[in-house]
């Protein structure tokens, strides 16, 4: 197999990695962005 | 006479096999103790499938016509159908996980999300070994460190390697005291481990524990809405702990669905144990794969950390960034012993488990980033 070939046999996993990887960031940094701002707002 | 020797005759080396796999399980479920409630269930079960014309598969037989087999018929109904087992099972863990510390530090929310690179970096190797993508996928999230969403992900994707997946995510999740500290040891100087973190949590209020399953549940939901199941449900069983006024409901989850369904799910399992679909060298590879994926989840969270100490004042101890995996506790109590290892005063098992609790919701997001994103690539 060519590297080019080897490439294209690789990049939807390429794609699922950096989209899931992502996904699952944003996700959990809007879920503790909420939790940091809710303790904020209730101590107040 | 000759009908009494039909099935020792019909046996085949395959299934031999099966029965000495079958038998290691047991035996690392009893006399090394790991993951008894599943190992024990699934070894049985190995046994009981691979035996010819067992009556626990279903069966053609002459006269009479097809006889269906329980374990066969429990596959079909409570995995096959609807996945039903692995999500009831999350109810009762969702109503064990105490998320207090992970919301008095949100900050242990990111550690949770690097530590699942391990997944993903397995779906790529797994593919240029030549598995189809879904396959591939289906290995990596052995990486998730969760039976359940394992079992799940690989029957929604239809993976033809459900057993050996299975298997393999259960006994990593059980030798996590093995594999994380010779992956973390290999990341990380005896400078870094000793790193204190002192531990002083923001108070935690009840409305925030009840809000928290309900806002994880809406955000994961309109992200990636195939893991709404997943998370839904694990974020019922904690909805149902935390309102605080359902104390026999959430005893019910806790220990009564929990123990049924683990002891449903663990012999039901092993109807993918059928030495036709186990016996296969595809069957090694998975199990490779599957302790790669442990050990980059590992790596990738300590070294998330260690970016996250470039810009930080208060320095993370980069053990803390493999807690992020999804073997609650297991992985928080390795981290504490490898902290006390390092330097006998510090104690990081309180941030550890914040990660470690982080990673339970992250894993399961990652399974439901794998049912959304797969799908549109096939």
């Amino acid at each position: 197999m060519t590297w080019n070939e080897l490439m294209q046999a690789i990049a939807p996993a390429v794609k699922i990695m950096w989209q899931g990887m992502a996904g699952i960031f944003v996700v959990m940094a809007a879920i503790a962005l909420i939790v940091f701002l809710f303790t904020k707002i209730v101590k107040k | 006479m000759d009908f009494l020797l039909e099935s020792f005759k019909a046996v085949t080396w395959q299934q031999g096999l099966m029965y000495v796999v079958g038998a290691l399980l047991v035996y690392l479920a009893i006399a090394k103790q790991y993951e008894p409630s599943l190992l024990l269930p699934m070894g049985f079960g190995a046994i009981l499938v691979n035996l010819p014309f067992s009556g626990v598969l279903n069966q053609e037989i002459e006269g009479i016509g097809e006889v269906q087999g329980i374990i066969e018929w429990l596959f079909h109904i409570g995995i096959e159908a609807s996945e039903a087992m692995p999500l009831l099972l999350f109810i009762g863990i969702g109503a064990m996980i105490d998320f207090g510390p992970l919301l008095s530090n949100p900050k242990m929310f990111l550690f949770g999300a690097a530590a699942q690179f391990g997944i993903f970096f397995v779906v790529i190797i797994a593919v240029m070994m030549g598995f189809d993508l879904k396959d591939a996928a289906s290995i990596g999230i052995i990486g998730a460190a969760d039976g359940p969403t394992s079992i799940l992900v690989s029957q929604v994707l239809k993976s033809n390697y459900i057993g050996p997946i299975a298997v393999a995510a259960y006994s990593y999740m059980a030798l996590v005291p093995i594999i994380q500290p010779m992956a973390i040891k290999m990341v990380t100087t005896k400078k870094e481990r000793q790193i204190r973190m002192p531990y002083n949590p923001q108070s935690v209020s009840k409305l925030l524990k009840i809000l928290f399953p309900i806002i994880v549940t809406v955000i994961a939901g309109f992200v990636a809405p195939t893991s709404v199941a997943l998370v839904g449900f694990l974020m019922f069983g904690n909805l149902l702990r935390e309102c605080g006024i359902l104390g026999s409901l959430t005893d019910t989850a806790q220990n009564v669905l929990a123990n049924l369904v683990t002891l449903l799910l663990g012999i039901t399992i092993s109807f993918s144990m059928r030495a036709e679909e186990f016996v296969r060298v595809e069957t090694l590879l998975i199990m490779l794969l599957g302790l790669v994926a442990f050990v980059f989840d590992s790596v990738a969270g300590v070294l998330f950390a260690k970016i996250i100490n470039i810009f930080s004042k208060n320095k993370v101890n980069p053990m803390v960034g493999a807690a992020g995996i999804s073997a609650f506790p297991m992985s928080a109590r390795v981290i504490q012993k490898l902290g006390l290892e390092a330097d006998n005063q510090n104690h990081l098992l309180m941030h550890a488990v914040g990660a470690n609790v982080s990673g339970q919701i992250a894993s399961v997001l990652a399974g439901g980033m794998i049912l959304n994103l797969v799908p549109q690539l096939l």
